[in-house]
């Protein structure tokens, strides 16, 4: 869908990005992790031009960026920022529709798409004639994301767009882009330095530094074959075990219907993770799963956390 | 049940009201001569001040009234007294001439001025709380004037003093009208169309910004009497090379010079709001607009858009020209970006707040002190 062919970009002589060869496949969620200054928001912003490369080839969709018109390829593109950026005198609606209206759309296909966005973003109808000033940090971003997505962009990119919520907002705004993700089937590029974030979302990571790529692959293929010290250090020995479990979900690890165990249940989406701070808290080895839909469907067993797969590629 | 006042502004306003019936009413003079005697309102229509009585104690009553409705009432009810005041001026100065004599001049007198100034500010009030839409809010003022202009034009007042006054001398009334306009429209559209592009170009760069301000810091500085001297020489040479200008009315003394130094002194304030403006606009507002597609261009064309950009403007038009709307400043900081439908016009309040008193300042003293003792001189010298 986007690809880089030894993209370099140097800011005052001082290299942001060099010599960058990516991929971002169709339809995949793409991150872009690193430390601050590492170049990961300059390469986002080349995507849509708002930087420009200095020397190498981006691609999008097979074409070359700067043969597209500049606003037809962002128009193509959505685009939510930490900041977000709402325009402070437009009401909510008024925001989501900004690219609609620029593409002249009928006031009538607006409204629709707007209530069908609100909807997708789980934010209240009577919140549209409300002013961004009006709303909490986290819808905030949501209207920002809606208006990102408002003219069905072929990507979304997203620069650190949770990075000032709180963790409980932050949270459920992930969980929200998971769920758009699978049901729109978009290809989304998110920079972020939030590394449980990135794990948590990532179909595949690009971690960066010093504006060169140090590593990419699945999450799971970074966390357990590092290339160097630096990702290992980057990913934290101390938290790997834990970050491992959280890839993996309960359903994965769960013994089907069998024997009986007692106590709240946990959920078969949930992270294995947050399986093991349950087994901690409440100090069992067994404990009992139910499906998305509340009705039991299995247990899940302290010892096969340790027996799994997992643990064998932190040995392998 | 506890009282509440919902609406103190009208209560207040009331409470004004009540204390101006001691003022005069109307003014009365045997004479155009003469300095006239004041009358109170008792002694035009001995029963008046009861029913001005009875409308302000509604007024004090529907502000202890929650409901939206009273809002209603309350338009409703200054608005009529708004024009029943109107209209009684003029009512009680042909009142006046019949039962004094016909040379008798009758003028508004301090308490109506107060009483008419009250209404508009409590009609004015009241829109501001019955609506947040900026086109409401003018519509629903500009409606109040609509049945007064009628009064005017119908003849109902032609026997003030002020309207006696300007029916014996209407053509220097006109002339100086038009003159006036002349002046303002002349500054006005030649000063936006070389103010607000500069102004975009020195916010596009900043590096230039501080020989332009230089420049029109020093025209700034130059009092006008010596900006009339300097224009002097240069336009008289380029009439003399170029006979033909004259045949459109430039020459060194006169109109030509006075719209060109107010011009020039409507750059600053103008140009000096335009960077201040658009340099006030969040830049992830900006990053986010160009993100999605939106050409500078279209960024001030839209004209919901050009809110955007007008957003810096305001707060610092807020403090020459709308700092006395007070209160709500969030809400009417949204409705000063809506009003700004022309981006270029919009933007600068300040400039123009600015801009207006020194077009006044200049029309009103230098224009006036300057270019007339000028231009007459230069009239007498042809003659």
């Amino acid at each position: 869908m986007i690809e880089f062919h030894d993209v370099s970009k140097t800011f005052a002589g001082r290299p942001a990005a060099s010599h960058l060869n990516l991929h971002f496949a169709q339809g995949a969620f793409s991150v872009l992790i690193g430390t601050s200054g590492s170049g990961k928001s300059t390469t986002l912003k080349m995507i849509n031009r708002l930087v420009e490369h200095d020397s190498g080839l981006i691609r999008f969709d097979g074409e070359e960026i700067r043969s597209l018109p500049v606003l037809e390829l962002r128009r193509r593109m959505g685009y939510a920022i930490q900041s977000i950026g709402l325009f402070p005198h437009w009401t909510v609606a008024q925001n989501i529709a900004t690219v609609l209206q620029l593409e002249k759309w009928s006031r009538a296909k607006i409204a629709d798409r707007v209530d069908e966005l609100m909807a997708l973003l789980g934010l209240e109808p009577t919140l549209r004639e409300r002013y961004p000033h009006q709303l909490s940090g986290g819808q905030q971003q949501r209207v920002g994301v809606a208006r990102a997505l408002a003219a069905n962009p072929q990507v979304l990119l997203m620069d650190e767009p949770f990075g000032a919520l709180d963790p409980v907002t932050r949270g459920a705004l992930q969980a929200e882009m998971t769920r758009i993700h699978r049901i729109l089937g978009r290809t989304i590029i998110l920079v972020t330095h939030d590394i449980d974030e990135a794990l948590r979302l990532a179909d595949r990571l690009v971690l960066m530094d010093h504006g060169e790529v140090v590593q990419q692959g699945t999450p799971l293929e970074l966390l357990t074959h590092p290339a160097n010290d630096f990702v290992r250090e980057f990913f934290g020995r101390s938290e790997l075990g834990v970050r491992l479990l959280s890839l993996r979900t309960v359903g994965d690890y769960m013994r089907p219907q069998g024997e009986q165990a007692s106590g709240e249940p946990l959920q078969q989406q949930m992270s294995l993770r947050d399986a093991l701070s349950a087994f901690v808290a409440r100090q069992c080895e067994v404990l009992p799963v139910s499906d998305a839909q509340g009705a039991p469907c299995g247990t899940l067993h302290f010892r096969d956390l340790l027996a799994g797969e997992v643990t064998r590629e932190v040995h392998a | 049940m506890p009282i509440k006042c919902h609406n103190r502004v009208l209560l207040l306003l009331a409470c004004m009201a009540i204390a101006a019936v001691a003022l005069p009413f109307i003014n009365v003079a045997p004479n155009r001569l003469v300095s006239g005697e004041a009358r109170a309102l008792w002694q035009v229509w001995p029963s008046a001040p009861a029913l001005l009585g009875l409308t302000l104690a509604a007024v004090v009553a529907l502000s202890f009234w929650e409901k939206r409705t009273s809002h209603w009432l309350t338009l409703i009810l200054c608005e009529s007294l708004f024009i029943v005041l109107f209209w009684s001026a003029g009512l009680a100065a042909a009142q006046m001439v019949s039962v004094e004599s016909p040379l008798a001049r009758t003028s508004i007198g301090s308490g109506l001025w107060l009483w008419l100034a009250l209404c508009l500010l409590a009609c004015s009030d009241v829109i501001r709380r019955l609506t947040a839409r900026p086109v409401w809010r003018w519509l629903l003022n500009a409606q109040i004037w609509s049945i007064p202009l009628w009064l005017l034009f119908s003849g109902e007042l032609n026997n003030l003093s002020l309207l006696k006054e300007y029916a014996n001398r209407q053509e220097v009334f006109d002339g100086a009208l038009v003159q006036h306009l002349t002046i303002l429209l002349g500054t006005l559209v030649p000063a936006l169309l070389l103010g607000v592009p500069l102004g975009i170009w020195c916010y596009r760069h900043p590096a230039r910004q501080g020989s332009v301000f230089a420049v029109l810091n020093v025209i700034q500085t130059i009092p006008s009497v010596a900006l009339f001297g300097l224009l002097i020489a240069p336009l008289a040479g380029l009439v003399k090379s170029f006979p033909t200008l004259s045949s459109f009315g430039i020459a060194g003394t006169g109109l030509t010079p006075a719209l060109i130094a107010l011009v020039l002194y409507a750059l600053l304030p103008l140009v000096r709001g335009v960077v201040a403006g658009l340099s006030q606009v969040p830049p992830d507002v900006l990053e986010s607009a160009h993100a999605m597609g939106m050409r500078a261009a279209v960024f001030l064309e839209n004209p919901a858009a050009a809110g955007a950009a007008a957003a810096g403007p305001q707060p610092a038009g807020g403090d020459g020209t709308n700092g006395g709307d007070g209160g709500d400043s969030r809400a009417d900081w949204r409705g000063r970006l809506r009003r700004a439908g022309v981006p270029g016009a919009a933007q600068q309040r300040a400039g123009f707040g600015a801009f207006r008193c020194r077009s006044y300042h200049c029309a009103g003293g230098g224009a006036g002190r300057v270019v007339c003792p000028v231009a007459r001189a230069a009239r007498e010298k042809s003659q």
